[in-house]
């Protein structure tokens, strides 16, 4: 038997439709021959009838007569209907008059009965019997026997080409219904095969397009409402599940669940699977103890555990790549839609241990600091207890070990208290440190001794003084020392500052004097040249001279001392100004020699703008004086450069002027002569002066700081250097000095 | 030429170095104007001079006052500022004429009513041509109250 519900639809309709063509083909056939069978009953009754009729009326005057034959020749017409196969006249008193028997008949009976109308006889065969009526008056009786068999026969024919035609329209319908149930069942094929398509994608977001107008539509319309819903729906759910898988991937613990019964890995979030190090597919479904070994036997039993049970215990990660991974693992067990899981989570402590082991260095480097270093160390709690002192410190309280200290106070182990105890207070109460203070203290034989002592605050976590830790460090060799060159100092200092004086007084009270020598030789001069001999003119001559040279000696040497003693405090100066004064100064030499100067743009640093000045002006004097027969070119420039590092000073940044000339220049071995006061490298008929300017330079530019120096090849011109810091305190000292 | 010129310029020289002393005498008398140069060589001597106090009680006051500001016993701003401080004396002008550039010695002679700082020049030409100066200036330009 068919399953009709397993069949496909297209099949199913095509079944549908055949079936119903061939039922309501069979219905019709049957109303079709039944009357057929009627009418074609009744035709041949009818023609029968009228067949014996016609007989009865053509045999009326053969019977009148007597004419058999005539009656014979009547009857042998039937053998044009083959299906009469006798036929009889006879007589009312039942005599035969004539018979006929179509040639295939041997023997035939005809019934006894003349009832007019058409009857069957028992073997099948229509008898038709009519009476020969002649003046209204019955004769004989026509009898006709007809083989309905032959009819039947017909009708086997029809009832067959019926069939045939039925099984021809079965095919038709079924073949005509495969093509057309496309029509209902392409789009609701199409849908189904979206809606498998959807299921296996996940993708709710397609939507099936809707055509024709019929409930297929309707279908579609309805179906993607479903799928909107759905879609809905599926946000939702995916929302809540990534915010719960972005809230468990970023808890910084590995969380594993797994069945309670199985212990099979159900989820892990990320950090889990960072820890276990190895891909997510080769985690899930595995046993929890083929990633995590347990220090102590695992406590989950699952018939024992109750629900929410909790437990702590130390595990290991296990990895093949390293020893494992100590962690600790803290294990929940929860019951959800009647099923138990563990959750599982872990915390790697390897770092824990790491911190220790830290801690524990830093225990020991602190330990060997105190142990090992001269200073003394000592902690105090905030009741001014020692809580620790080092070895060092020991020994200054002079405790065989420094443990003897802890607990007392200064005054319970030195029996006095040190003078520093608002020190200690200020400290512990409001927090201010004591930085570097030396401090003296008497030694036991009354010879002071110089402590630094540097004492801080100990704070806890939360920011509260809890102590104090105290450093102090005898420098007593040190602070003599320090005192002592200190002394030299001054005494160095006082002692220059009188040279100064003195060399100020020395020249200015020389003047004095020498004024006198020079004016009454000059004097001498003017009244009584030519009025003595020729030698006593010479003589005065030499004598007015040097007189002369003296003065300008003592000038140069005032100059000299002016720099330090008449020096101004540094006040911001613009170079580029101070230029141009001593150029407006030289005006007359340059425009003498004709010179071009030109310079390019100066700084503006802290200085003593009238030694700037005075610089400039010696060195563009010199640079005009000491000219080649060139025309004389001197070109001034300045620039930023990194100072040099000493060990007194850290580098810092200082301009660089130079002062570069054509000239005649300088052998290099006078460089450093040059700047030397009154040394001169030239005769003074060659090139008068005093050898004063470069000295009075290189005492401006030391006040400020600087240094001089001469780069030259002799007849290549000159370069004048000189440096500035770019720093400077109002005492003339770069800021870089350390005193 | 008029007939004032036979009356000789009187001048006070304060001035403790006699070297100077002489060398303003010569060269004033290089000069063109007649004067009649008297040297004291301390601060009190030429208060008292100016006070005509014994032994000065004869002299005449004079024109011009040349003062040396390093003097002994009464220092060169002392006697300025006497000067200055007395009604009768101060308008006697005052040439402060003096070795010292020094600007403090400069506006402390200023402010003690000076009428003119004059350093002395070191060569004895310049010297000389400074006092011709304050003679042409101070003898000759300038108009004088008469005694």
């Amino acid at each position: 038997m068919l399953n009709l519900s397993k069949m496909p639809l297209k099949r199913k309709l095509a079944l549908i439709t055949a079936t119903t063509s061939v039922v309501a083909l069979i219905l019709a056939c049957t109303a079709f021959f039944w009357y057929e069978w009627r009418s074609y009953n009744k035709d041949i009754r009818s023609y029968l009838e009228c067949i014996s009729a016609i007989i009865a009326e053509n045999s009326v005057p053969s019977i009148k007569s007597g004419d058999t034959e005539g009656l014979e020749r009547i009857l042998a017409t039937l053998e044009n209907e083959p299906h009469i196969i006798a036929a009889l006249i006879r007589t009312i008193d039942g005599r035969t008059l004539t018979e006929y028997k179509s040639a295939d008949i041997d023997d035939v009976t005809f019934p006894a009965s003349v009832e007019s109308g058409v009857q069957f006889t028992e073997s099948n065969l229509m008898h038709v019997s009519m009476p020969v009526q002649a003046d209204n008056e019955t004769i004989a009786h026509v009898s006709l026997l007809s083989d309905a068999r032959i009819i039947n026969d017909q009708f086997w024919n029809y009832l067959e080409i019926t069939l045939g035609v039925m099984a021809l329209s079965f095919l038709v319908a079924w073949l005509l219904s495969s093509r057309l149930q496309q029509i209902i069942t392409t789009p609701l094929l199409k849908l189904a095969g979206l809606a498998k398509q959807i299921s296996e994608q996940k993708d709710y977001s397609v939507r099936a397009p809707e055509v024709g107008q019929d409930e297929t539509r309707q279908l579609v319309r309805a179906f993607n409402e479903m799928l909107t819903q759905i879609q809905a729906r599926d946000k939702i759910l995916r929302q809540s599940e990534d915010y719960l898988k972005t809230m468990l991937d970023s808890v910084r613990a590995g969380i594993i669940m797994v069945d309670a019964h199985t212990q099979k890995i159900i989820t892990a979030n990320a950090c889990a699977i960072e820890l276990i190090d190895k891909p997510r597919e080769e985690i899930i479904g595995k046993h929890l103890t083929e990633f995590i070994s347990f220090n102590t036997p695992h406590p989950a039993h699952p018939e024992t555990a109750a629900t929410n049970h909790r437990a702590d215990v130390q595990a290991l990660i296990k990895r093949y790549t390293d020893k494992g991974v100590p962690a600790l693992l803290s294990r929940a067990r929860i019951r959800w839609r009647n099923e138990d899981y563990e959750v599982n989570s872990l915390v790697e402590i390897s770092k824990l241990k790491q911190t220790e082991a830290a801690l524990a260095y830093e225990r020991d480097l602190l330990k060997s600091l105190m142990d090992n270093i001269p200073d003394m160390i000592y902690f105090k709690n905030n009741s001014g207890r020692f809580t620790r002192i080092n070895h060092a410190q020991a020994n200054a309280f002079n405790l065989d070990h420094p443990d003897q200290a802890i607990g007392k106070t200064e005054k319970e182990i030195l029996g006095h208290e040190e003078h520093n105890g608002t020190d200690e207070a200020r400290t512990l109460n409001n927090g201010i440190p004591v930085i570097g203070e030396v401090r003296r203290k008497p030694e036991p034989d009354g010879s002071p001794s110089w402590f630094s002592v540097t004492q801080v605050p100990v704070r806890n976590t939360t920011g509260i003084i809890t102590g104090l830790v105290g450093i102090s460090r005898n420098i007593t060799d040190q602070k003599q020392t320090e005192e002592s060159l200190a002394a030299k100092a001054t005494e160095l200092e006082r002692s220059n500052r009188e040279l100064e004086q003195f060399a100020y007084v020395a020249s200015h009270d020389l003047q004095e004097p020498l004024r006198m020598v020079a004016s009454y030789t000059e004097l001498l001069a003017r009244r009584y040249r030519g009025k003595l001999d020729e030698d006593a003119d010479e003589f005065i001559a030499f004598a007015v001279d040097g007189a002369t040279r003296m003065q300008q000696l003592i000038n140069d040497l005032l100059t000299y001392s002016r720099v330090s003693t008449s020096g101004k405090p540094f006040k911001p100066t613009d170079f580029n100004q101070s230029l141009e004064y001593a150029l407006a100064n030289l005006r007359m030499t340059i425009n003498a020699v004709n010179a071009q100067i030109n310079h390019e743009p100066l700084p503006t640093l802290p200085a003593d703008s009238t030694q700037i000045t005075q610089l400039f002006q010696n060195l563009i004097a010199n640079a005009l004086k000491f000219h080649s027969d060139d025309t004389p070119r001197i070109h001034i420039s300045a620039g930023l450069v990194q100072q040099q590092q000493t060990k007194t000073s850290k580098a810092s940044r200082e301009w660089r002027f130079a002062i570069r000339d054509n000239g005649i220049g300088i052998d290099p071995a006078f460089k450093d002569k040059i700047f030397m006061i009154f040394q001169r490298l030239h005769g003074y008929s060659e090139f008068p002066g005093t050898g004063i300017g470069l000295a009075v330079c290189k005492k401006i530019v030391e006040r400020h700081s600087g240094r001089i120096w001469v780069e030259s090849e002799f007849g290549k011109g000159s370069s004048f250097y000189f440096t500035i810091p770019e720093y400077i305190d109002n005492n003339g000292s770069a800021n870089n000095k350390t005193h | 030429m008029e007939v004032q010129t036979i009356k000789p310029i009187e001048i006070l020289l304060v001035e403790d170095n006699p070297g100077d002393a002489r060398l303003t005498k010569e060269a004033l008398k290089e000069g063109k104007v007649l004067n009649n140069l008297n040297t004291v060589a301390n601060g009190m001597d030429a208060i008292s001079y100016l006070r005509k106090q014994k032994p000065y009680d004869h002299v005449t006051t004079p024109d011009i006052v040349l003062l040396d500001l390093n003097l002994p016993k009464k220092d060169g701003r002392e006697v300025l500022a006497e000067i200055k401080q007395d009604p009768e004396l101060r308008r006697i002008p005052v040439v402060v004429l003096t070795t010292s550039k020094a600007e403090q010695d400069i506006l402390e002679s200023y402010e003690l009513h000076a009428n003119c700082y004059i350093i002395k020049p070191v060569d004895l030409d310049q010297f000389i041509a400074v006092a011709r100066s304050i003679e042409n200036f101070w003898l000759t330009i300038v108009k004088l109250p008469t005694n």
